[in-house]
């Protein structure tokens, strides 16, 4: 009887670990695989051309780096997902604009012309081997923030169509 | 101790004094009931209205209002391709493009009124699991289904809005065919269109929203990824919890409104009760002397002062309640978003409670210490 108690005992945490294991992998479903670290770029390049600048000149399945802004809409970092929208760096936000906090959210760049904005955004995303986005958060992660300016070295994706780029990272930096 | 006898005998001394007590401490009460019950009311409407399950997609930019939200026709088909975790049964998915204008309903000879509409798909019953055909059957061109309280909504009778009545709507004239309820929530008092007549009615070539339900609330993270990866269709996806809980956060100044009103009426019907406390208190000093000289400490007589007042509040209370309970429980409210039942509830009686206690001892202390702080002697000599 005592036996069984020290048993029951040693088994419960080992329980308790595996349930709350299992918790955590049901939160997200149908999401890549992949490691939390390496988001960031080892040796990021001094000079970057911006987002449209490299969209231009992007082949599909060819590695390019490009600079940008996380923002061009209210929430631009995906919970959950290792996804995030930049927007070039042509694109004004609020806090650029001289009015000190005269918008709440100055990197959804709302004063900025509609059709400009939508012709100068990218889905940044980190994919994993089976090419579905990674389930992490790179807010926790690698301390990304709306507003953060980033270098971003990754490839167009196949899915890919003209006004709606998706960019399968490889590596960013947060530029201080 | 004073026996508990004397506080209830006191309390019939003067029955006049004693009845204006009470009904004073009713009016107090009911009216904190009353503000209770229409913001546990309209709060409980619009949490009840949102699933945790479901997600709804609107227009980048009108997140606080599905009215003025629109998004692309194809949207629809493209959410249900591209969101995973999609909810279906028997092969359909839980995916629903709806139609919401807030327009001038009537019904023949009455006249016309503001009442939501929602033009929808049969599919929009896979998403909204609360609603429920109650008879009739799901409407052809030229009819419509109307929600189980939105006569309340048009200000007519109930059997006006049977099947096989009318409705007019901007000019044109539709059956009903069919009456729904969706438990607690607003859709009760909406008037539900084939999507494709309300369409053509109000001249639009886009929904207002697309709603899809997820088999995992945890999920919503992918309705997210779905709106950047299709950033051209300026979507955002709001969870429906989230946009009702957002839209009583809007209704807030209006319950604050409430309840200020109730507090501001009770605050100066308090300050009579205390005037009338301190005359009665007064009027009892050289009794309340004498109880000390006969040997009743101090803290006994405040004590049965306490009782008297506490009985007079718990009378009051439950008067308040009853009245409360006849008047105000099950009477519906209408306001923009929807029709809701002020209902009493377990918490608004115990707020009720609460004031009454509040009031029977916080009020007793002022009157009687004024009476209680004298010395024996001279308390005696007065009056």
């Amino acid at each position: 009887m005592k036996y069984n108690k020290i048993l029951f005992v040693l088994i419960l945490p080992v329980i308790a670990a595996a349930i709350s294991g299992c918790g955590k992998e049901a939160a997200i479903v149908n999401a890549g695989t992949g490691p939390s670290s390496g988001y960031l770029l080892e040796s990021p390049p001094v000079e970057a051309p911006g987002l449209l600048a490299a969209l231009e000149n992007a082949q599909p399945g060819e590695s390019f780096h490009f600079t940008g802004r996380v923002g061009g809409v209210r929430e631009p970092i995906t919970e959950g997902y290792a996804a995030f929208i930049v927007a070039d760096e042509s694109v004004v936000f609020c806090d650029e604009m001289g009015e000190d906090s005269h918008c709440p959210m100055p990197w959804d760049a709302c004063c900025e012309d509609p059709g400009k904005l939508a012709r100068s955004r990218a889905l940044v995303q980190f994919s994993g081997a089976n090419g579905l986005p990674l389930a992490d958060d790179l807010t926790e992660a690698v301390g990304l923030s709306a507003n953060d300016q980033v270098v971003i070295r990754g490839r167009l994706s196949a899915d890919s169509v003209p006004g709606n780029p998706v960019i399968i990272a490889e590596g960013l930096a947060i530029i201080p | 101790m004073l026996p508990f006898s004397y506080a209830f005998r006191n309390l019939l001394r003067e029955p006049g004094k004693f009845l204006q007590k009470i009904i004073g401490s009713a009016l107090v009460i009911f009216l904190i009931l009353a503000a209770g019950a229409f913001n546990s009311g309209m709060r409980g409407l619009l949490l009840a209205s949102g699933s945790p399950n479901n997600i709804i997609f609107l227009g980048a930019g009108s997140e606080e209002s599905v009215e003025r939200s629109q998004i692309p026709m194809q949207s629809e088909s493209m959410i249900q391709a591209g969101v995973r975790g999609i909810s279906s049964r028997a092969g359909v998915a839980a995916v629903s493009g709806e139609v919401h204008y807030n327009g001038l309903l009537a019904v023949p000879g009455s006249e016309p009124l503001q009442g939501l509409t929602r033009g929808v798909t049969p599919r929009a019953f896979e998403v909204h699991r609360e609603a429920r055909l109650l008879d009739g059957q799901w409407p052809a061109s030229g009819e419509v289904l109307v929600g189980r309280l939105a006569h309340h909504l048009l200000g007519v009778d109930e059997r006006d809005l049977t099947i096989g009545g009318t409705i007019v709507f901007e000019g044109e004239t539709f059956r009903i065919s069919g009456r729904f309820d969706a438990k607690g929530t607003v859709m009760e008092s909406e008037i539900w269109f084939n999507r494709s007549d309300l369409m053509t009615m109000i001249q639009r070539e886009t929904l207002s929203c697309v709603v899809v339900r997820l088999d995992d609330p945890s999920s919503r993270a992918a309705a997210d990824l779905f709106t950047k990866q299709r950033l051209d269709l300026e979507l955002v996806a709001v969870a429906e919890s989230d946009y009702y809980a957002s839209l009583s956060s809007f209704y807030g100044p209006i319950r604050t409104m409430t309840w200020l009103t109730a507090v501001m009426v009770a605050i100066g019907a308090v300050m009579g009760g205390l005037n009338m406390l301190y005359a009665t208190f007064s009027s009892r000093v050289r009794e309340l002397a004498t109880l000390q000289t006969l040997g009743y400490r101090r803290r006994a007589v405040f004590f049965s002062l306490l009782q008297e007042s506490l009985l007079i509040q718990f009378i009051g209370l439950l008067m308040a309640i009853v009245t409360a309970l006849f008047l105000l429980d099950g009477l519906m409210v209408q306001f923009s978003v929807g029709t809701f039942l002020m209902e009493i509830s377990g918490g608004v009686v115990i707020a009720g409670v609460l004031t009454a206690f509040l009031l029977g001892s916080i009020g007793t202390i002022p009157p009687a210490a004024r009476c209680l702080g004298k010395p024996v002697p001279a308390a005696l000599r007065s009056g």
